[in-house]
């Protein structure tokens, strides 16, 4: 029996509770609007108006053909998209990607990574830093300089908004109007709000600042399985440290839609301590500085990144700090599946490997 | 006609790889009347499963299309080959897997397609022990 038109369906994740060539349909059919209006727009606008009115409107009035030529573009753009995502299988357009990409042309002379491999992370960002201990200085993981970043930029709105409102407040006092004081007991919280992002945003920026600088250097880039690494910390900063670790760390992460959401889970698979010290004091004078050796299984998973899913190595410096509490900072760093013969580099290196 | 009457076999039984080997196999589809297929597509790729939504790549890709001057008779056994490539290597993870496989795309006049899929390794990963328990979920978007 033939299915109903359904006027409304529900989209559960990537599937849909209607029949494909409908919706199909309803896309192209858009498309061919757009098109058909942004041609039609066009033609009313050179030919009635451009033209015919010669030079009366000034030449910013040409900036209008941007519109209709928008809309055509646009959807000559996703009508040829829709028909190509329908005619060719899953497989045949991920192969003209590929092919796509293996076309892709280096700028420059000796651009090309030479130790890219598919799916694994260019190791250049590494390699390009030399360190002053060892063989490279490892890069910090952004992630919490867009912390410091976000907060700062929610605590400059809110506490902007708080501002004006006050204001208004303080206006109506001075004018004495009626319900002054409910507006005042009403900005309250908000008030109260502000004040804690502030709070929370000098504390991180006190953090930053006292704790110091992590820097982390490697004998050796890429990694590989059942390779021995030499690794160097040093902690700069005004403090004293209840516990300090270094740990090599395997994670892995997936990126999925949940209804309109898009999430990201993580799960550490691997976690190794390879410096552990306990109770000591760093001073402005006296950075904290410590060698240690790292050792990736030898069964490990190479690093690993796609569209939605990666597997990811990083180094983790972690400590308990007396009166700042726990910090923790990430330097990403990459393991390839096979053995690769490393960029030059201007210090020797240090690395001994087992095989 | 469904994916039980494609034949597609390869020539390790094993089907564990390492990187850099060569894959050979073959496909046929069984009967004795000639399949009315449009064309058929064999891909060796790799995706993703688990909690993250699914990426793929494919490797190596062949199609062969039916045309007057060359029949395409799919009862006939057709080769492939390829060399398999360094990464990514298979791996089943707690969250994120790879996995690999040859798969056989038939298109059948009317539109309608009839898929076959075989799996193999590449690589020596085991499974991810799960050494740190807990999986953490954060809105990124």
């Amino acid at each position: 029996m033939a299915s109903r038109l359904r006027l409304f369906v529900k989209k559960r994740g990537s599937r849909r509770t209607g029949a494909r060539w409908p919706g199909l349909l309803g896309e192209a059919l858009l498309f061919i609007a757009l098109i058909a209006i942004g041609a039609y727009g066009l033609h009313w606008l050179i030919g009635g108006v451009l033209l015919a009115e010669g030079s009366r409107h000034g030449w910013w009035l040409w900036l209008a053909i941007v519109i209709p030529l928008a809309l055509v573009g646009y959807g000559a753009t996703e009508l040829v998209m829709l028909l190509w995502r329908n005619l060719a299988s899953t497989e045949r357009r991920a192969a003209a990607v590929q092919k796509a990409i293996d076309w892709e042309i280096p700028v420059g002379p000796g651009k090309a990574d030479p130790l890219a491999l598919p799916s694994v992370p260019p190791v250049s960002a590494v390699t390009d830093s030399p360190g002053t201990r060892l063989a490279y200085r490892l890069p910090i993981d952004a992630a919490s300089g867009w912390m410091s970043f976000t907060m700062a930029a929610v605590c400059l709105v809110w506490n902007t908004l708080v501002v004006i409102f006050v204001y208004r407040v303080v206006q109506q006092h001075i004018d004495v109007r009626p319900n002054r004081w409910l507006l005042t007991w009403l900005m309250v919280p908000f008030v109260m709000a502000g004040a804690l992002t502030l709070v929370a945003l000098v504390r991180q920026v006190l953090q930053e600042i006292v704790i110091g600088t992590t820097r982390v250097e490697v004998s050796h880039h890429p990694f590989y399985p059942g390779g021995t690494f030499q690794g160097f910390v040093s902690q700069t900063g005004r403090l004293h440290v209840r516990w300090f670790q270094v740990q090599l760390a395997c994670e892995e992460q997936a990126v999925y839609q949940q209804g309109t959401d898009t999430r990201r889970a993580t799960s550490r698979v691997y976690s190794a301590t390879a410096l552990s010290q306990r109770r000591f004091d760093i001073t402005p004078q006296q950075a904290f500085e410590a060698t240690f050796d790292l050792t990736v299984p030898e069964t490990a998973m190479h690093s690993f990144v796609s569209g939605h899913n990666a597997v990811v190595w990083t180094l983790v410096v972690r400590g308990r700090m007396a009166r700042w509490g726990e910090f923790e900072r990430h330097f990403p760093i990459y393991v390839y599946p096979v053995r690769t013969i490393e960029p030059t580099v201007m210090l020797p290196l240090v690395a001994s490997a087992r095989s | 006609m469904g994916p039980s009457h494609i034949q597609l076999t390869l020539d390790l039984s094993t089907a564990h790889y390492q990187p850099g080997d060569r894959l050979t196999g073959r496909f046929m589809v069984d009967g004795t009347q000639p399949w009315q297929a449009r064309a058929a597509e064999l891909s060796v790729l790799w995706y993703t499963a688990g909690k993250g939504d699914e990426d793929m790549s494919v490797h190596h890709f062949e199609r062969i299309v039916d045309e007057p001057a060359r029949p395409l008779d799919l009862r006939m056994p057709h080769r492939f080959a390829t060399v398999l490539p360094t990464s990514p290597l298979s791996y089943d993870g707690e969250i994120v897997k790879v996995c690999w496989c040859v798969r056989l795309r038939i298109f059948l006049p009317q539109g309608q397609e009839s898929v076959a899929e075989t799996a193999f390794r590449l690589g020596s990963v085991p499974p991810a022990t799960g050494e740190e328990q807990g999986t953490s979920s954060e809105i990124v978007d």
